[in-house]
């Protein structure tokens, strides 16, 4: 069977398709779908992650104003838009460009008055407000950041976005970086990136101890106002996600083809509620991530590469060559002419209301220029 | 095994899933299966995004220490006050899902402990500036002096110095990590580090590595001593520094055992309330009878492979090493359908209850912790099919 431009497939033979004295197994033996429209994230909107905001510090974090970025050019806000990304990593290099964009667009502000930043608000001029490790960064120009070779080209290096070798995301601050800004993410952002467990009221930020070191979160007092406080950071900091990015910012988990045929009714249990199966086959979004790392000649870590499927355009779910395992019983082949199936797709999507995942399934968006195809064998009791 | 089209083999399936807890918990309107001791329970599949931790290990691994002079008490001797950092000096490892994921942060740690070894200079122990930035470029700002160029106007054009790692001529590495292409690792101490420092390993990586509790080297004349000669030729017993600090080689250390030594992860089990005959495992000549559904070994999942790189030039001494990373979803059954098979006892299925449970080697015991699915999911699809005699 093969449709396009719908995920509902029937048809009614002319003739009955099996002999209704015996008994039949069928399994589908061949899945082709189009994913064009099965993005990892399942937004219809566009959806912010993460976004910057300023550390004033001694003003309330609570007043949009005080720590809001400037709105243009947006360089401080990250969204995902709807069907944009088919592989987690697309995601991680926009997120990346997204951080050498922030380089750019708070380069050209520079940090020349640190009193609206990291710098204390009414300190009585932009040089007493530059209290160690606080640094006054002059504003570059595009020229300057265009010059190639330059020392300042990108931009001052405030954000890094790093993979670790088990997939985790990583992002590296400068401490001017942490010492003037923090990153808020929505909750969705957070569980999608791995960072909920390091988040202070859905911000993420460092501050340094007496000792130096930095330890998340303390970016505001626990006064009625939330008075923003220094950041003190002497280094650099990575922020490193609590799971491997793989394991979350890839939505999709299964796709599923449901008939009408005559079956046994399984059961199905899904987050601890009972419901009828009449799924006759399901794949998963199966990703297996290969990871290696290069030491060279002299021994020194060169590079780490990451390989993964990529789940994207049209994919064979069941190829006619593999060993097919998955038989379903048919309880009466009699006058078997009519035939209907549906194709869905499930994905974990975020329940704002409860603030986790779970899972949902609908029916997979076909383009009209687009195909899915099946096949099905039935075989004969013995 | 189940043949898919036997005469009287009656199937029935039951589907689970569950997102963000180990457990699943339902009591279903109706008995799903009557008379279960007619049946086989088969796990024709168990898919999951979650990949257990490789081990619990959460002591500091490699504690780098200072080195004295001739006669100075070991206990004495601490970083100054601006090392004060301790992750700067301790390698605690963050959890870590792959071989290669801890092996790039031990190769990180000792990459930024040389790079501010290095911005410190090499005189034993100086203060540390200010600010220590540990990444690749890092810009700053010089200021104006004398004869630095002027624009038009008269104002100084900027100029910049880097800071970062990426401009020093060794990219700050006095001490490197790296794996060996037989899959132990191996620490290169350069003589500046083996003439400021030493290492204390932890108890449990002393157990796994197979690395001596302090790893020094020292020098005397024409001889170089390291702890394979005895920890007299660091300190003696009153604990005051023997021999002179400085060192003039390079000495790499090597593990005894494979870097895999790492991965603690036995199974990842599947525990059912359903009327299941039970498993019988033997630790250790000891008998222990359990009740599982499935029990999937998680060194199957493991691939862990090396490269030869051979040119016109000879063979290469680049060590690339492979690794697989369960972390996407994946099916553990391998869409082997006969992976775990389970007759069935008396009774009926009503309530289905599952949870998983992952199983670690810790120093000759078996730890059982509930698998932390608090961001993940799993699924698994169970067949019931009649038995045949």
């Amino acid at each position: 069977m093969l449709q396009t431009g719908s995920s509902e497939t029937s048809c009614n033979l002319r003739h009955a398709l099996l002999d209704d004295k015996l008994s039949y197994m069928f399994t589908v033996e061949a899945l082709s779908v189009p994913l064009n429209k099965a993005p990892i994230n399942p937004v219809t909107v566009p959806t912010e992650l993460f976004r910057v905001l300023r550390r004033n510090q001694g003003l309330s974090s609570l007043i949009v104003a005080e720590t809001n970025m400037p709105p243009d050019p947006p360089f401080s806000e990250f969204l995902i838009q709807p069907n944009q990304f088919f592989d987690v990593s697309a995601l991680v290099r926009t997120i990346a460009n997204w951080a050498r964009g922030f380089n750019r667009g708070a380069s050209l502000l520079g940090l020349e008055d640190l009193r609206p930043f990291g710098g204390e608000h009414d300190a009585i001029s932009t040089q007493a407000a530059e209290i160690a490790p606080l640094e006054i960064l002059q504003a570059l120009t595009e020229e300057q950041m265009d010059e190639v070779g330059s020392d300042v080209q990108g931009g001052y290096p405030f954000l890094t976005i790093e993979l670790t070798s088990d997939a985790a995301l990583q992002i590296v601050g400068h401490n001017n970086f942490w010492n003037n800004y923090v990153i808020q993410f929505s909750a969705y952002g957070a569980a999608l990136l791995g960072y909920s467990n390091l988040l202070e009221n859905n911000v993420l930020s460092y501050t340094g101890d007496v000792h130096g070191n930095a330890v998340p979160g303390g970016w505001v007092d626990n006064d009625a106002g939330k008075t923003i406080l220094v950041g003190n950071i002497i280094s650099e900091v990575r922020a490193k996600a609590t799971h491997p990015i793989y394991q979350s910012a890839d939505q999709r988990v299964k796709i599923a083809v449901q008939s009408h045929l005559p079956i046994v009714s399984n059961m199905s249990v899904i987050d601890e509620v009972e419901t009828v199966d009449r799924t006759i086959c399901e794949k998963y979004f199966e990703n297996k991530l290969e990871t290696s790392i290069l030491f060279n000649d002299s021994g020194a870590y060169e590079s780490a590469t990451m390989k993964t499927t990529l789940y994207s355009g049209q994919f064979a779910f069941i190829k006619k060559s593999d060993l097919h395992t998955e038989w379903m019983k048919l309880m009466t082949a009699l006058d078997l002419r009519f035939f209907r199936f549906y194709i869905y797709i499930t994905y974990r999507v975020w329940d704002t209301t409860k603030n986790r995942f779970r899972l949902s399934e609908k029916l997979l968006d076909i383009p009209e220029t687009k195909y899915w195809g099946m096949t099905l064998r039935f075989v004969s009791e013995v | 095994m189940t043949t898919a089209n036997l005469k009287g083999g009656f199937v029935k399936s039951l589907d689970i899933s569950r997102d963000g807890s180990s457990a699943s918990i339902t009591i279903l309107k109706s008995a799903f299966l009557k008379k279960t001791e007619n049946y086989v329970c088969q796990m024709t599949k168990f898919i999951t995004n979650i990949t257990p931790p490789l081990n619990q290990l959460s002591e500091i691994m490699f504690s780098i220490r200072p080195k004295g002079i001739e006669g100075e008490d070991r206990d004495g001797l601490n970083f100054p006050a601006d090392w004060s950092v301790e992750s700067w000096t301790n390698f605690r490892p963050t959890p870590h899902y792959s071989l290669v994921g801890l092996a790039q942060q031990l190769q990180q740690f000792f990459h930024k402990f040389g790079f501010i070894l290095r911005r410190i200079g090499s005189a034993r122990l100086g203060n540390v500036p200010g600010k220590l930035i540990f990444i690749k470029h890092n810009p700053v700002r010089k200021t104006f002096e004398e004869g630095d160029p002027i624009d038009e106007f008269g104002n100084a054009i900027p100029l910049y110095d880097d800071h970062g790692w990426g401009g020093m001529h060794d990219e700050g590495k006095t001490i490197q990590f790296r794996l060996l292409p037989d899959g132990r690792f191996a620490m290169e101490f350069t003589a500046e580090f083996s003439s400021n420092f030493y290492i204390v390993v932890g108890e449990k990586t002393q157990k796994i590595t197979g690395f001596p509790e302090t790893m020094f080297v020292t020098q005397f004349g024409v001889h170089t001593f390291t702890a394979d000669d005895g920890l007299d030729h660091l300190y003696d017993d009153l604990d005051l520094f023997e021999n002179p600090p400085d060192v003039d080689v390079n000495i790499t250390f090597e593990s005894l055992y494979s870097f895999n030594s790492f991965d603690h992860r036995l199974t990842l089990d599947c525990v059912a309330t359903f009327p299941l005959s039970n498993t019988i495992s033997v630790v250790n000549g000891k008998e222990e009878h359990e009740f599982l559904l499935s029990r999937f070994p998680l060194v199957d999942f493991k691939r862990f492979e090396t490269d030869l790189k051979m040119s016109d030039s000879g063979i290469s001494n680049e060590v690339l090493i492979f690794e697989d990373v369960n972390v996407g979803l994946e099916d553990l059954s391998r869409g082997n359908p006969n992976i775990a098979t389970v007759f069935l006892l008396p009774g009926n299925i009503q309530q289905v209850n599952l949870q998983l449970w992952t199983r670690y080697y810790n120093e000759g015991k078996i730890d059982r912790v509930k698998t932390d699915m608090s961001r993940g999911f799993w699924s698994t699809k169970l067949l019931f099919s009649k038995k045949q005699t």
